[in-house]
């Protein structure tokens, strides 16, 4: 088995450069071309293939390392490699078996980057409904469907796309199919300047195809169970690593700059001032690492005994997750903002990355609104009267 | 099931099926996620069904079949009442 330690050492190989190409990507709001060709080449795009389609055979934990690691490079990178991985562990847990045999190994090597397609215009992050729907019956699959926010779309080898299952089908009734990039013709809708995880490329697009019967994902009309066992679960784990990544390397640079003899006449170490805000930093930043582990723990723990993770309690701490994560290091990144103040914390010529990382981490209470996660946790939280912690 | 059903569940039932006609008879058998009852509307009926009826379920109700059809819906209700 591929190490933990030996994941996330390839990981910290490759920061360096995507560091190098982090301020020209979030300037000119580009796709990180290079830094993605460096993932491919370094075997990280299939960290998630198990061992015996060429891949990595990492877990929850590997994900959460690396994640947490390329973020501390560029947090775009970390974000679309990230989501790539999530749809991935979708594809290895659900796909049929001749769909795996043609496409893990491709991924494992490099050469797929598969994009999302699971949101629609109007659908609010809503992924577990659909409007445009299959068709085709039982033979080849017809799909054509606009995506407001496809990551990457522009670049990716391969899509995983959610439709109604068939017009006459209910909203509730929802498709995964993955398609190749070279059976879809795709229409880019939409221009990209956001305000921050700039890299993403998160552009609009128009998807039509054709896809095999073998390229259903999951079941037809199961998208839910593919969403709640690994989707959901991989993505909230992946995305607050990255978020935690890109804080804590903003906490590391400050202190750095604290420790050095380069350090402005405001961040004195010997102000009380100043170490009580390095410390709400860290506090909140160790809170969302513990947590994470916590919740990695508990993904495995039910993986490894093949149980769902549609429990009421373990809905909760996978949403909790994702909220306090993306709450804390966007906090603690505002925190460091105000110590380093105007010259160091908020221009952009600063040394210090301070004010692209307060613009990456403010999407990520955006990224599925926190709040219609908190409408479900307080909805869940009813269900558990003796309030299960984890 | 156990009786026919009070009119009061139905009205209750009705009013978390979103995608349900509002001409289209509830039927005992009616797939109740086909027509609007995601998780989320489920624990908004099973809310509203405790207020309407004095009763509480059991926590892990969520996890059981009777959310899927009204039939089933009517019998744990029932054997929540008679509980």
């Amino acid at each position: 088995m591929y190490s933990k330690a030996a994941a996330a050492d390839v990981a910290r190989e490759l920061v360096p450069l995507l560091r190098a190409h982090a301020r020209e990507v979030d300037a000119k709001a580009a796709f990180p071309v290079e830094a993605l060709r460096a993932l491919r080449d370094s075997g990280l795009m299939g960290l998630l293939v198990p061992r015996e389609h060429g891949g990595m055979g990492g877990g929850v934990h590997d994900v959460a390392e690396v994640g947490r690691v390329l973020a501390h490079g560029c947090a775009s990178t970390a974000m679309i490699w990230a989501m790539h991985s999530q749809q991935v562990d979708s594809i290895v847990a659900f796909a049929d078996a001749r769909l795996a045999e043609r496409l893990l190994p491709r991924v494992a090597a490099g050469e797929v980057f598969i994009a999302s397609v699971t949101t629609e215009p109007g659908s609010g992050g809503q992924i577990l409904r659909a409007s445009a729907s299959l068709t085709g019956g039982t033979g080849t699959l017809a799909l054509d469907r606009k995506a407001p926010i496809v990551t990457g779309g522009e670049h990716a080898d391969g899509f995983l796309i959610t439709m109604r299952d068939s017009a006459e089908s209910s909203a509730d009734s929802v498709t995964l199919v993955y398609a190749d990039r070279d059976q879809l013709s795709l229409e880019v809708t939409g221009d990209w300047d956001p305000m921050g995880m700039r890299g993403t490329r998160s552009v609009g697009m128009r998807v039509t195809g054709e896809v095999e019967p073998d390229q259903v994902v999951g079941e037809r009309g199961g998208f839910r169970r593919v969403a709640l066992a690994s989707m959901v679960p991989v993505a909230h784990v992946a995305w607050s690593a990255c978020w935690l990544g890109a804080a804590q390397s903003a906490l590391s640079d400050v202190v750095r700059l604290i420790r050095s003899a380069a350090k402005p006449g405001g961040l004195d170490p010997h102000s009380d001032l100043v170490t009580e805000r390095l410390a709400r930093v860290r506090i909140d930043l160790e809170l969302v690492s513990g947590y994470l582990r916590q919740v990695c723990d508990k993904v495995a723990a039910h993986r490894a005994q093949g149980r769902p993770l549609d429990d009421t309690a373990t809905q909760i701490h996978l949403n909790t997750l994702k909220v306090a994560a993306a709450e804390l290091t966007f906090g603690a990144v505002d925190r460091l903002v105000q110590l380093c103040g105007m010259a160091t914390g908020y221009l952009k010529t600063s040394e210090l990355p301070l004010e692209r990382h307060f613009r990456d981490l403010r999407s990520a209470s955006l990224n599925i609104a926190n709040e219609r996660l908190l409408k479900v946790t307080g909805a869940l939280s009813l269900m558990d009267r003796p309030v299960t912690l984890i | 099931m156990a009786t026919e059903w009070l009119p009061e569940f139905e009205t209750v039932v009705r009013r978390h099926l979103p995608l349900l006609d509002a001409n289209t008879p509830i039927t005992p058998d009616l797939a109740l996620a086909d027509h609007g009852l995601n998780s989320l509307a489920m624990i908004r009926l099973l809310v509203d069904l405790e207020d309407g009826f004095g009763v509480e379920f059991p926590d892990d109700v969520l996890a059981a079949t009777a959310f899927r059809t009204p039939g089933a819906l009517w019998t744990l209700l029932n054997q929540v009442l008679a509980a």
